[in-house]
Formats: structure tokens, C-alpha cells, sequence
């Protein structure tokens, strides 16, 4: 049966209002009647039947807003029966009433007033901490920044910002992970860029943690009066860890000489009044470590690495000397140490040395070692083994000179300068006889030091 | 020297498999087809309205009942390789120019099936295979390609022409006189076979020509440019068949434009929105009413025997058949799939450049 | 091979090949022809190949690209000049309601084969009406490809890509560096829409800019480098649609700060763009906010002293940068 519809009369127009009906259920319309006045946003019109017939239903009220395309009445043709109101009612009725959105309203008091305050984001608090960077407990920080602070598990809380308004900024950020500031506390697999990262960097991976502080193994705290609890540095951590590496996994040895210096010292004596205008001070660890490389060259396999795929023995030795640090150690490297002469040596370390007191040292100067030389002689110590850098062959420890009675060639007793040298090597590379053999070369050199300039 | 036909690899637009049987447009020109394509095009506009009122139909919906005798008289000239464009009111163009009243029909429905995929709606009708350029919606503003395109069928060297429509509105738009005298100047050269086709039907939207211009004489507006120009009955399709094939001939001889006005006028409201008619009388769509172009063939027809009321009813029911089927076809048809939305926003590598 | 030649030579050296190898080639607009061409691009060419092809037109801007759409629409490949950008406003209903989407109401049935070229941007005292940077305007519709070369060589090489696109080309060239000279590829050496040229390659901060502000950026790339020892990486957009983000996202990546660049009024320019897909794409590599460097928003000016006011300058880029490193302006 032809209905009558709400018709569009503009582009816009979604619905109109059905002001009047014209004519009433069961009167005859003939196609072009008006019917009806509809009222648009535009004007108001008489509507026309589209059809001839019988009027036979009106479904719009006069007053009514109806969607356009939605019909108002219908025409019932010869013949036709009306089809029931409920069916077109219904339609339109469920239409308006369903679609709302009133289920998920109530609960709008609720998370406006409780929610707030469970989403913000967790600060420390302390008075202390409201440095610049943040203003009402957060952060000014650039996104790089967060970006570096999560990669290296730093704790902006203690970076000072130095861009506007206290804006944490890269270099800011760059900082704090060279001096090894900012740290979160904590434990954690970490990674570290910079400094910190040292002694990581050199080493080989380290497998299942092994570390000093691995919570399940290890007992509570006592807690008892007069107890502190110190939480380990990052520095502390990782050196514990890789030197509990080494020290399990690698197969030490250990080779110890006596070295008179008397030599050595009075040679360094002379050298270093010819050199001081220069402004070169020889240290007893210059000659040692020089004389330890020179020493190496018939012993190839303590001057090696012990890689993935077997002993990587080296030419050139690069010499690693361990730098006590307040909280730690670092090892800067001197390359192809036996090319260079004393007074090269001496500048070199020397600089090293200041480098990684004040935390200048780059990864290219304290990477790539491939032996070591530990001394604690400054300390007063007679002698001391040392751990085994992996995936260095061997390292060497060098305690105090001590002055001892001793007996010349005429078996007189005469004073002599000591020193103990001590030999910690991986004998999975090399045996107990090269190192012997190699700590009595290094002693011969050292106890003859012209050798070290041959 | 490249090809001139329109110059998509993939103009046909998947369209193929629902055309091709031949339309009543292009059985003929005897005047009883002619009268048969008026027909059609008025019970395709019909159609059209009564879409628009359900809602089937959106956007803008402009009809061209009462101006069948000047698309379908200046078609009738149409040769094979001929290109022709027009404004939004373009529904006859490409229906007597040969596109399927379905193909028609879905394209206003917004359907994928449509002559342009479901992306142009009533105004931007186009069917490149048959000739039709476009459809386009800034009045005035396609004046300009049609020139583009005349010159163009010179400089490739052929001897076809553009037929290019448009309204009494345009005139009062300075694209309309920007080409005018560019046509001018190089149909001086015999490198503008264009035919100028003003489509007079007494308003722009609500605004008559008196009340747009002091100088009410259309075709003379031509003479500003050196473009030779007549008027026509455009609503004797008789009269306007006589000089569309006089005037089409002689710019595919010469190769320089022409101009004719068709007096004509639009029985229905400019849109389907435009039901107010506040700047017209009744009497006046009344008088005009008694020249319906298909009125008038229809009486001549039946006068001289060419028609009976037998065979009348026979065209007419046809028709309506057609249309019907157009409007079923139309309606059941899909909308466009989504991903078309993407597509044809650039030709060659990239068809799209942003996001999807 | 490549020889040294200015921008202008660089162009019609483009033109006239892409004119000897496809005869569907032909030039459009005012006094390109018997003229020779207002900034003598095009001149000589009327000679050479006769008025069916350089085409002088009236003063009729809207007319004669609306007609070089419907003829790019029947296959052939018109090259309008506008004598300036300034001028196309009165054919922009053309180019934007036609040439750019006719394509697509169309359903795919027709290609617009058409490039639009002539200069763009101020920088020579021709104050309000003649002064605009049209890239961000037509830069915003779909349908549309805008390119703006600052080098010769890629002045020739987009414009041989521009003939051969199968598209309506925004061409904008830097009207003030015509006499500029540089090495330009001989022969065929069409460079491809939608691929930044990194001009200068840094490590502390991005400038990125299209067009004549390249240049400004370079030297105040230099000057960060002399006077702050920051070095700055310079990206050419060369192509504004399509855009090439991926050059511009890996290159804030690396450097963690961006300053964009513009001749334009601020808002809502291509600087705004970038800044925008900056901070949608590398957001987490910032290290301060993306500086936007752009013209005062004033209609240009004629006297030289506001002129050159009215527009980004070394120092503004430079600082620009600087605020983007937190270390002090100058």
C-alpha cells in the first residue's frame, strides 16, 4: 500500500512538522490532492498525494515532528487492506527510544570524585625533592629524557633540570649518566650508558645473575642496633657480579715472584731528574707494567682472550691498569703499550688515571684491555692476588716495595728494595709453567731495567 | 601525436558487464525516437524527484524537465569521437550520450554500481567511453575546459568537436567570458571547434535574466568574442535538431566556435529543495507548460500519424519499465566498498597520499 | 656529467626537452611567447617551436588554466605559467574545484597531465599584492602535487618529473634565485616527487625548509657551527605533496631537535605541518619543542628595511635553534 511520507524539500531538511491534516481517514485523494500542511525549517507547505485511493490511515498527529522519509499516512488503493499501525509504529517508536546512552551514566560521580586521585602517577614526595623540574608533582622533562630515563632506569627526581622552567634536558640527562648520579634505587637488571657501564662493557656476557645480592639465596637484614644497611651501588653491583663471575667460572692459578727494585729505583731516580724539565715523573708502576709487556713477547698466551671461538692471542699488548675509585674501579687501557717508551707510559697513565678519577674516561679508552696490572703498593700491602679480568688471560698484582736486609754476592748482608709480584692467570689458556716462567722474565727485566729500554 | 579519446587506462570503471545493450537514446533519429528519448528523460527525472523526497537520493538534485528538446535536438548532431560537457543539470547528457538509465540512477543513489563509482552524485556525471567530459558543479567554471578540450581536438588533429552546455546563470560569470574570448581568439586559427550550447531557461536558481543583466540578449554576448551565434525554440526540438547540425557542421568544418541560445524553460523548481517558486507565478509555469517540449511532439506526432494512442501508451510504458528497473537496480544495488574511498585520488603510482 | 647553470637556464633546459620528446608538450601564459617571457624563462621558445605551442594568452588567468585542465584532460600535457603565484588566486577555483579533483568525481575516468609553474615567495620589494607563498594553500588539497625546488639541478630534474606526472604539478619556483647558479645533471635527470634532499648533514639540531629559506638555513647552519660549535643538519623538503616524513622523522631522530622554516605567515603552514608530524612521529627523540621560523603576519611591505623584517632571517633561524639546544641566543 502507498504510504505518504514526510518528504525532503531540502538538503538539510531531516524532518518536519505535520502542522495540519487537510483531509481525514477514508476520504477519497486523487494524485495531486493536498492532504496535508507540513512545516519545514524553510516554510509551509501543502503536501500533495503522490497516489490515488483511499486514505486510510493517518499515522502523524497534527503537531508532530516527523523524520523525513518516515511516512505520516497511507493511501489505500482499491482493493488493498491497511496494514496494522503497530508494525510502522513500533518501528519508529523503538528507534527513539532505543540507542540511549543512559546505561553507563551513573557512574560518572563516582570515578569523578575517587579516580583522580588512584591515577596519579607515583612521586616521591620529600620536600627536598621539589627541585626544579617539576611543579605540582611532575616532571618537566623532554621527551628524549624520559625516553633516556627509562632505558637506564634513572630516577629524574634527582636530576636538576636546566632548561626553562627547570625542563629536564638531554645534556642534563647526559650528565647525570656520565658522574653515575641519578640512579633509581632499587635492584633490577639495569644497563647503563656511560662510566657506569665500564666495567660491563668489557665484559663478556654475564649469564644468570650471580650477583651479591640475588634476594632469594641471601638472609633478611638483622636489623639490630648499630646496623646500617648500605644498598650496593650500581658500580658495587656489577663489579660484584662479574668479578663472582670470574671468580667461579674461571680456573685460577697463581705465580709469585720477589723483585729487587734497587735497580729499577735508581734508575728512575736518574731519569726522573733528566725528565723533570720536561715534566715527566717516572712511577714504580711505569716500569712494571712496561717491563710486564716486554716480558710478554715470548709469552704469547698470557697476552690473550679467551673468546667464543677459542684463545685469541694478541700482538700488541694492551695494557689495562686498575684506577681505584671511590666507589669502585676502572680499568683505562694503555694500547700497544710495548711500542711506547717510559716517559709516553708515564703521561698516559697519569692522564688515564686523572680521566677516570674525574669520570672523563670514553668507552674507547677503558674497553679492549688484553692483560692487567693491579697495584696496591701505594697501600703499604706485601702482596695480594688479584681476579681475573674475562676474558683477559691473566693479571698481575703488584704489592709494596719493601727495603730488607739481604745478602750480596760476598754473602754480606746489605739492605734491597722488594717487591712482590703476583701472577693470577686462566689456566684454561695457559699452564702453570708459563707462568712461572714468565713472571721470572718479568723479574729479570725489572731487576735489570735497561732491558726495558732495549 | 597521443591518443585524443579520454585518456584513463581505467575509465571504464568496472561497468562493462551492465551496459552495452543499446539504449533508447541511440536506436535512431527518426522523430519518434527522439520523442521516445524525451520520454525517457522525463519519466528518469520523475523518478529522480520522487528518490530525492524519500531520502534515497542526497545531496543536490537538479532536473531537467522541461528542457529535454535542447539536450536531446543538439545530441542528436553528436558524432562518435565528439566530447561533450555540460553543468550539474547533466542527467540527459548522459543518458541520450548512451549510459544506462541504472548506471544513471545508482550513481545518484550513491551506489557503487554507479556511472562514477558512487563519487560524484547527480552533479558530476561522466562517461569518458561515450563522450561525456563531465558534469560540474561552480557554475561558469567548466566553460573553460570545454575550450581546453576544442583546442586540444585541433592540436591532436582531428576533425571532432566539443558541444559544450551552458546556462543563463554562467553568463554573468567571468570564466564564461575568459573562454568566450579565448575561443574567440583561437578560432581565428581554426583551433576551436567548439559549440557553444546556452541553455536559456529564463533563471539562475531564482534569479530571472532580466534581473541578472542589462544586455538580455544572450547569443549577442558571443559577438563581444567574434563568435557567430543564433537563437533557437528550445522547446521545438524540430528547430533545434535544424540548427544543431547546421552549427555543428560548420565548426567541424572551420574549427572555430559557435554560439546558440535555446529558449527554453524549467517546468520543475531548480532543485528538488527549491519548492517555493517564490520568484515565479503559477501562470507563468503554466503558459510555459503549454509548450512542453514533449507535449508539442507528442501533438505533432499523433497529428501527422507518426503516433497513435496505441503505440504512445506502448512508449510509455516501456519507458517506465526501464526507469523502474533503473530505480530497483539502483536500490538493491551495494554501496561502494570502502576502499574505493582511496582510489582515483591521483592517477599513475600513487593513487592516495595521505593516511588510511 | 653536469655543467653549471643558473635556475632559469635550468628550467627552460627541462622544458625544452621534455618539448622535443613529447609533441603533447605545449606552454601556456602571459607573454611567454613573442615576449619571450616576463622573467625570460621561456624565452626563444617561440621561435623554436611556433604559437600552436608556446601559446601567449590573454591576461586571463582563470580562462587559459581552465582550459589547459580540459586540454590535459584529452591527453595533452600543457606547461601554464603564471607570471607570478600571486596571480593564480583568480585561477584557483580552476585548479583546486577542477584540476584537482576531477579526477576523482570523475571515478578515475580522466588524468590531468597538467604543471602549473612560475615564482613563488617575496624578497624583491613588490609589497602586498605580489608577495605569497602558495605552498601550504595549495599544499592542502587532494589531487594536487606541489613541489618547490631550490637548486638548479633539481629545478630541471622535478620539472621533467612534473611533465611526465600523470597529475596536476604545483610547480613553485624561487623566484628570486633565477640568476642563481649551480651544478645542474645534463640530460634526462629527473628527480623524484616526495624524497627530502639532506642539503648539510648534523648532529645537533634539524632545520628543515623548501624553496629560498634552504639557503637562509645553510648559512645559519654555518653560523651555529662557527659561533656554538652545534652542528646542524638542513633538510629541503623539495616536495611539499606528497611529503616525505621519513627523512624528516630519521633526521629528528638522530638530532632530537627540529626548527622549521617558512616565508609564510605562521599559522597554518607548512612549518605547523611538520612541527605537527614531528611530534606525531618522533615525539619521544624531542629534546625541546619544535621552533617554527616564519614571516610577520602582515601583508608584505614595500620599503626594504619592513621587508626584510616581514621575513625569517639568518639570525632568526639560527636563534631559533639555539632556544631548541637551551643555550643563549645572540
Amino acid at each position: 500500500m502507498p504510504e505518504v511520507i514526510m518528504p525532503k524539500m531540502g538538503d538539510a531538511m531531516e524532518e518536519g512538522t505535520l502542522l495540519k491534516w487537510l483531509m481525514s481517514e477514508g476520504d477519497e485523494v486523487s494524485e495531486g490532492d493536498a492532504i496535508a500542511e507540513i512545516e519545514t525549517d524553510k516554510v509551509t507547505m501543502e503536501l500533495e498525494a503522490e497516489d490515488s485511493g483511499t486514505l486510510a490511515e493517518l499515522i502523524a498527529d497534527e503537531g508532530q515532528d516527523v523524520a523525513v522519509g518516515q511516512p505520516i499516512a497511507f493511501i489505500q488503493a482499491e482493493g488493498e487492506e491497511a496494514p496494522s499501525r503497530t508494525e510502522k509504529g513500533g518501528e519508529a517508536e523503538g528507534e527513539e527510544g532505543g540507542g540511549g546512552e543512559g546505561g553507563e551514566a551513573p557512574t560518572a560521580t563516582a570515578t569523578q570524585t575517587d579516580a583522580p586521585k588512584e591515577e596519579e602517577p607515583e612521586q616521591p614526595s620529600g620536600g627536598e625533592q621539589q627541585a626544579n623540574g617539576r611543579s605540582n608533582g611532575q616532571f618537566r622533562a623532554s621527551p628524549i629524557v624520559r625516553r633516556l630515563a627509562g632505558e637506564n632506569d634513572l630516577d629524574l627526581s634527582k636530576i636538576e633540570g636546566s632548561g626553562p622552567a627547570g625542563r629536564i634536558v638531554e645534556r642534563d640527562v647526559r650528565a647525570a649518566l656520565e658522574d653515575g648520579s641519578a640512579k633509581r634505587d632499587g635492584g633490577g637488571e639495569e644497563e647503563v650508558d656511560g662510566q657506569n657501564g665500564q666495567a660491563e662493557a668489557q665484559a663478556q656476557p654475564v649469564q644468570a645473575s650471580q650477583g651479591s645480592l640475588q634476594a632469594a639465596k641471601l638472609p633478611e637484614p638483622t636489623g639490630w642496633p648499630g646496623t646500617t644497611l648500605v644498598e650496593p651501588t650500581r658500580m658495587m653491583r656489577v663489579i660484584g657480579e662479574r668479578m663472582t663471575e670470574a671468580k667461579q667460572n674461571i680456573p685460577h692459578f697463581y705465580a709469585t715472584v720477589e723483585v729487587r727494585m734497587d735497580n729499577a729505583m735508581a734508575l728512575r731516580k736518574q731519569l726522573n731528574e733528566q725528565l723533570e724539565a720536561e715534566g715527566v715523573k717516572l712511577s714504580v708502576n711505569d716500569f712494571v707494567m712496561k717491563a710486564c709487556a716486554v716480558a710478554l713477547r715470548n709469552y704469547p698466551n698470557l697476552n690473550a682472550l679467551y673468546t667464543s671461538k677459542g684463545v685469541e692471542l694478541h700482538g700488541a699488548v694492551n695494557m689495562a691498569m686498575a684506577v681505584a675509585l671511590d666507589q669502585g674501579l676502572i680499568t683505562p687501557v694503555i694500547r700497544d703499550i710495548g711500542s711506547k717508551g717510559l716517559a709516553a707510559i708515564s703521561r698516559e697513565s697519569k692522564e688515564l688515571a686523572r680521566k677516570a678519577r674525574e669520570g672523563e674516561l670514553k668507552p674507547d679508552e677503558y674497553q679492549g684491555g688484553t692483560i692487567t696490572v693491579s697495584n696496591m703498593g701505594m697501600f703499604g700491602i706485601e702482596s695480594f692476588t688479584a681476579i681475573v679480568t674475562p676474558p683477559q688471560a691473566a693479571i698481575i698484582a703488584v704489592s709494596s716495595i719493601v727495603k730488607r736486609p739481604s745478602y750480596d754476592e760476598n754473602n754480606e748482608v746489605v739492605p734491597a728494595s722488594m717487591m712482590k709480584l703476583t701472577l693470577s692467570a686462566d689456566h684454561r689458556i695457559a699452564n702453570g709453567r708459563d707462568g712461572a716462567l714468565y713472571m721470572a722474565e718479568v723479574q729479570k727485566t725489572l731487576e735489570n731495567p735497561v732491558l726495558l729500554m732495549v | 601525436m597521443p591518443a585524443e579519446n579520454g585518456n584513463s587506462e581505467n575509465g571504464d570503471v568496472g561497468r562493462e558487464e551492465t551496459r552495452g545493450e543499446g539504449t533508447v537514446a541511440t536506436s535512431g533519429n527518426g522523430l519518434v525516437d527522439v520523442y521516445r528519448e524525451m520520454v525517457m528523460v522525463r519519466t528518469f527525472e520523475e523518478a529522480c524527484q520522487k528518490g530525492f523526497r524519500s531520502g534515497k537520493i542526497g545531496g543536490y538534485l537538479h532536473v531537467y524537465i522541461g528542457e529535454e528538446a535542447v539536450a536531446s535536438g543538439f545530441l542528436s548532431a553528436f558524432k562518435e569521437g565528439d566530447r561533450v560537457i555540460t553543468a550539474y543539470r547533466d542527467h540527459p547528457h548522459a543518458l541520450i550520450l548512451g549510459a544506462e538509465p541504472k548506471n544513471v540512477m545508482a550513481e545518484l543513489y550513491g551506489k557503487g554500481t554507479g556511472l562514477v563509482k558512487g563519487k560524484g552524485g547527480s552533479m558530476h556525471l561522466f562517461d569518458v567511453e561515450n563522450g561525456l567530459m563531465g558534469g560540474y558543479g561552480i557554475v561558469g567554471g567548466h566553460i573553460p575546459l570545454g575550450v581546453g578540450m576544442a583546442y586540444a581536438q585541433r592540436y591532436q588533429g582531428s576533425d571532432h568537436i566539443t558541444q559544450l552546455y551552458l546556462g543563463d546563470g554562467s553568463m554573468s560569470n567571468g570564466a564564461f567570458h575568459e573562454a568566450a574570448n579565448l575561443a574567440g581568439l583561437w578560432g581565428k586559427e581554426g583551433l576551436c571547434p567548439c559549440l557553444f550550447i546556452v541553455e536559456n531557461n529564463q533563471y539562475g536558481m531564482g534569479t530571472s535574466v532580466e534581473r541578472t543583466t542589462a544586455m538580455t540578449d544572450l547569443a549577442a554576448k558571443f559577438d563581444a568574442y567574434g563568435i557567430e551565434n543564433e537563437k533557437v525554440d528550445g522547446m521545438d526540438v524540430e528547430a533545434v535538431m535544424e540548427v544543431a547540425q547546421r552549427a555543428a557542421d560548420h565548426v567541424r568544418e572551420t574549427g572555430k566556435p559557435y554560439a546558440v541560445e535555446a529558449l527554453t524553460y524549467r517546468t520543475a523548481s531548480h532543485g528538488a529543495a527549491d519548492f517555493m517558486e517564490k520568484y515565479r507565478t503559477k501562470d507563468e509555469v503554466d503558459e510555459w507548460r503549454q509548450r512542453d517540449p514533449i507535449g508539442l511532439l507528442e501533438k505533432k506526432l499523433l497529428e501527422n500519424g507518426e503516433l497513435d494512442e496505441e503505440k504512445l501508451e506502448e512508449i510509455k510504458g516501456e519507458t517506465k519499465e526501464l526507469i523502474d528497473d533503473a530505480v530497483k537496480f539502483a536500490d538493491e544495488s551495494d554501496q561502494p566498498d570502502i576502499s574505493e574511498l582511496y582510489t582515483d585520488v591521483y592517477a599513475g603510482e600513487d593513487e592516495y597520499l595521505g593516511e588510511k | 656529467m653536469a655543467e653549471t647553470k643558473t635556475y632559469r637556464e635550468a628550467l627552460r633546459d627541462a622544458m625544452v626537452h621534455e618539448l622535443d620528446r613529447d609533441e603533447s608538450v605545449v606552454l601556456m601564459g602571459e607573454d611567454i611567447g613573442v615576449y619571450g617571457g616576463t622573467h625570460l624563462i621561456t624565452d626563444g621558445l617561440y621561435d623554436e617551436y611556433g604559437p600552436k605551442r608556446i601559446m601567449d594568452t590573454p591576461i586571463s588567468e582563470g580562462g587559459f588554466t581552465g582550459a589547459a585542465i580540459g586540454m590535459a584532460m584529452l591527453g595533452m600535457r600543457p606547461i601554464v605559467e603564471m607570471m607570478t603565484w600571486n596571480f593564480s588566486f583568480l585561477a584557483s577555483d580552476q585548479i583546486i574545484q577542477n584540476a584537482a579533483k576531477v579526477r576523482y568525481f570523475s571515478g578515475g575516468q580522466v588524468e590531468v597531465p597538467l604543471v602549473i609553474r612560475g615564482p613563488n615567495g617575496g624578497g624583491v620589494q613588490l609589497s602586498a599584492q605580489h608577495t605569497h607563498s602558495l605552498e601550504n594553500l595549495y599544499g592542502h588539497f587532494p589531487g594536487l602535487k606541489v613541489v618547490s625546488p631550490v637548486t638548479p639541478n633539481d629545478a630541471k630534474g622535478m620539472m621533467l618529473t612534473a611533465v611526465r606526472d600523470p597529475n596536476p604539478v604545483i610547480f613553485l619556483e624561487a623566484g628570486a634565485l633565477y640568476g642563481t647558479k649551480g651544478e645542474v645533471g645534463e640530460g634526462d635527470n629527473a628527480v623524484p616527487f616526495g624524497k627530502a634532499r639532506i642539503a648539510r648533514e648534523g648532529t645537533d639540531v634539524t632545520l628543515i625548509a623548501y624553496g629560498r629559506q634552504v639557503s637562509l638555513c645553510m648559512r645559519a647552519a654555518d653560523a651555529l657551527e662557527e659561533e656554538d660549535g652545534v652542528s646542524a643538519e638542513v633538510i629541503d623538503l623539495r616536495s611539499i605533496r606528497p611529503f616525505d616524513e621519513d627523512t624528516l622523522v630519521k633526521s629528528v631522530e638522530k638530532t632530537h631537535r627540529a626548527v622549521a622554516v617558512q616565508e609564510q605567515w605562521k599559522w597554518f603552514g607548512v612549518a605547523s605541518e611538520v612541527a605537527a608530524i614531528i611530534q606525531e612521529q618522533a615525539f619521544d627523540y624531542l629534546d625541546a619543542p619544535v621552533q617554527r621560523v616564519s614571516g610577520a603576519e602582515v601583508p608584505a611591505p614595500y620599503a626594504r628595511n619592513l621587508e626584510l623584517a616581514a621575513f625569517p632571517s639568518e639570525k632568526m633561524v639560527a636563534n631559533a635553534a639555539r632556544r631548541t639546544l637551551y643555550i643563549e641566543e645572540k
